[in-house]
């Protein structure tokens, strides 16, 4: 590429003309001590908190802790480059991050820098990181269901587009799994993806950019990184970065998800800022404001009004529990801001149950009012049905004597339990969702053996699709079960037992022939 | 970066800040403030600066207050004001007498703010006379209505303008910070040219 020298001379002799020469007034201050992403600086006597600052090497920071004589400043970015004594500015300005659909499809640290090696962001607009979350006139109740693609988060624990969905469990039960799904799910939906990364292995945000670029889901994500070897304070502004992004989009009216993998990581970032600060440690050392810290950044994902738009933010924030330990401080606090968990529980996903979701005390509080008609007929006490079959399950274990009532109330469940598996990156479109829960919750898979449910599932899905188009369409295009489409699928699966039954003929000597 | 390779040591100006306002109400008191903050300029120029040992001998927690209020007695009896001797012996006998530099500057900085004088840091790329430092006090005193004591440094770095730091209050003028800002302005607008137009500054059959 070529430039035009005599076109960019009047270029820059433009902007010469243009600039105005103006004193640069500012405050500042000199650092008094540096460690840690921590700096004490004296001076800075007008700085408000929360404002940037700007060190010599151009470093900038955020104004934290205001004392009587020195003034804590978090560093976001290289501390090694700064000095006792260095003269530090503050510059009337919050920190903010660049915006808009330029941010699709990159990998960014915390303030927005690409870090994917696929040039400078190209955009004009940036949004503040901290703002004020909207209050109860600019909002509207959650209405619009936010569909993962998870048959047993769809049905169960549904999800509406403006919902804080808490994902806690261990470590290795699944937690990423979920959210990397709900986001695979939101291809052609318009919805845009935020994958904030706290304190991860970047070994492990690595695979997770990989998958979403695999499934072609980076098309319409973003994904912030602020790795484990990230200092601190960019560990914690990261989450606020990522709202700030998806915000851009919530007030142009169009809808957002936003993944905090993990808020557990984001406390512990603030934990040590606060403890370098010198603030107070209260309970888990944590400082008093921790609850602060997570509700005012969740509290930012909303639905707004119509009359604003009618944009949301879902956010999908993980926690990670330490041997199951949920009434610890920080999974106790989440949990009591977002509007219900989805738990995963590991000895679920070493039996071989994936999603490991613990449905009895898995809970979602408004997301029924976001589920299509259809799938609250067919899922309406679903729940609760598994929650009462795992007690029966555990009972039935001691080896009595079951009546036929248990013995088949144990034989539903068994086939429930299968038909709720389902493998990772394969996010499963609501109406066959519908279908194969409305097959399971019917008893039409009671006579199927357990290990062969899923294959009936898939067979019964792709027959729908191939040769029941008709009765897909009319429940696409209702959303909604009325009697006769009912009937239709009642008559549709009967046909579907008869084909399923003969291949199931079939197979048998195939496979007697080939152990033979 | 910065000019001052003195030490700032926050728990300590605090201390001297007390000390400092007390002498000064003292000093009001009796009518002698001037000279009270004068000899203590002096205290610090013309004995601590020349004679580092003693500043050694003060700060140390070897020699006994007796000794140190002994010393006082001897070094300054003959010269010092009644009043900045019993200070200084009040400062021996509370252990204080490490902070002496620190009160000398606070006590600066009361007085300062009493006579409505302001230290104005001056910084220049080359040397200015009478005439500018003029200037500038007027124009100070025309601003904040404060009288400016001007303490002028040279730095090439700048390389034209001026720029005055009044308390934490930086004001900028130098040609070095103007040609900082301007290449920020031309790289932000710049962006704005590359979105609108990708391949305005190439060849259309180039790449």
């Amino acid at each position: 590429m070529k430039f035009k020298a005599d076109e960019i001379a009047s270029v820059i002799q433009k902007e010469i003309e243009q600039y105005q020469s103006q004193i640069d007034v500012r405050e500042v201050g000199q650092v008094l001590e540096v460690g840690d992403g921590m700096a004490r600086v004296y001076g800075l006597s007008g700085v408000m908190t929360g404002e940037m600052v700007e060190f010599p090497s151009g470093t900038i920071g955020l104004a934290f802790n205001l004392e009587e004589t020195s003034v804590g400043i978090i560093i976001l970015g290289d501390y090694l480059d700064i000095n006792e004594g260095d003269e530090v500015k503050s510059t009337g300005k919050l920190l903010s991050v660049p915006v808009g659909d330029a941010l699709l499809g990159r990998v960014v640290d915390g303030l927005g820098n690409p870090i994917d090696g696929l040039g400078p962001i190209v955009t004009d607009q940036s949004r503040p990181v901290e703002v004020i979350a909207p209050g109860v006139a600019e909002r509207q109740p959650v209405c619009e269901p936010m569909q993962t693609g998870i048959k047993a988060v769809d049905a169960m624990t549904p999800i509406g587009r403006g919902q804080r969905e808490l994902i806690i469990g261990d470590r290795k039960t699944g937690k990423t799994a979920i959210a990397i799904d709900a986001i695979i799910n939101q291809k052609n939906t318009g919805v845009k993806c935020f994958y904030v990364a706290i304190g991860q292995k970047d070994s492990t945000t690595a695979t997770v950019i990989e998958a979403l670029r695999k499934h072609g889901a980076m098309d319409y994500t973003t994904v912030i990184v602020s790795g484990a070897s990230t200092p601190a304070p960019l560990q914690y502004v990261a989450p606020y970065s990522g709202t700030a992004m998806a915000e851009h989009f919530m007030h142009n009216g169009e809808h957002a998800l936003v993944v905090y993998d993990d808020l557990t990581r984001q406390a512990q970032a603030y934990r040590q800022l606060s403890l370098l600060a010198r603030r107070p440690p209260g309970r888990e050392a944590y400082p008093g404001d921790v609850f602060y810290c997570h509700s005012r950044l969740l509290e930012r994902s909303s639905k707004m009004s119509d009359a604003l738009g009618g944009g949301s933010i879902t956010s999908l924030p993980i926690i990670e529990t330490l041997e199951g330990e949920v009434s610890a401080y920080i999974p106790t606090n989440v949990i009591s801001i977002t509007d219900g968990q989805i738990y995963l529980q590991p000895d679920l996903f070493f039996a071989g149950q994936r999603p490991a979701m613990n449905a009895g005390i898995s809970v979602s509080r408004v997301g029924g009012a976001a589920q299509i008609k259809a799938m609250k007929k067919v899922s309406g006490g679903l729940r609760l049905d598994l929650a009462a079959f795992r007690e029966l399950e555990a009972f039935a274990q001691l080896g009595t004597d079951l009546d036929a009532a248990t013995q088949s109330q144990l034989d539903r469940g068994y086939r429930m339990i299968e038909l709720l598996k389902q493998g990772q990156y394969v996010p499963l479109d609501v109406y066959d969702q519908v279908l194969s829960i409305y097959a399971g919750t019917r008893g039409h898979l009671d006579k199927i053996d357990a290990d062969r449910v899923l294959e009936w599932e898939q067979d019964f899905l792709n027959f729908m699709r191939d040769q029941k188009p008709e009765v897909r369409k009319e429940l696409m295009d209702t959303n909604d079960l009325s009697d006769e489409l009912i009937a239709a699928i009642e008559s549709a699966i009967e046909e579907f037992q008869r084909q399923f039954k003969s291949k199931g003929q079939e197979d048998a000597p195939q496979e007697a022939a080939a152990e033979a | 970066m910065s000019k001052s390779n003195q030490q700032i040591d926050v728990g300590r100006q605090q201390v001297a800040q007390v000390y400092a306002k007390a002498l000064i109400e003292a000093a009001e008191a009796s009518g002698q403030t001037d000279a009270v903050v004068e000899q203590l300029d002096s205290l610090v120029d013309d004995v601590l600066d020349q004679h580092a040992d003693l500043e050694t001998l003060f700060a140390s927690a070897l020699v006994s207050e007796e000794e140190k209020t002994s010393i006082l007695d001897r070094v300054f009896g003959a010269q010092a004001l009644p009043l900045v001797l019993n200070f200084l012996k009040v400062l021996a006998r509370r252990e204080r007498l490490d902070c002496v530099r620190a009160v000398q500057q606070q006590a600066r900085k009361i007085y300062n703010e009493m006579r409505g004088h302001v230290a104005v840091q001056v910084r220049t790329a080359a040397p200015i006379d009478s005439n500018i430092e003029r200037l500038i006090s007027d124009g100070v005193k025309e601003e904040l209505g404060l009288t400016a004591q001007l303490e002028t440094t040279t730095e090439p770095e700048l390389i034209g303008g001026v720029v005055l730091r009044i308390g934490d209050k930086v004001f900028d003028g130098s040609v070095a910070t103007q040609l900082r800002r301007a290449r920020g302005e031309m790289i932000r607008r710049s962006i704005h040219e590359i979105q609108s137009g990708r391949d305005r500054f190439s060849y259309p059959e180039g790449n």
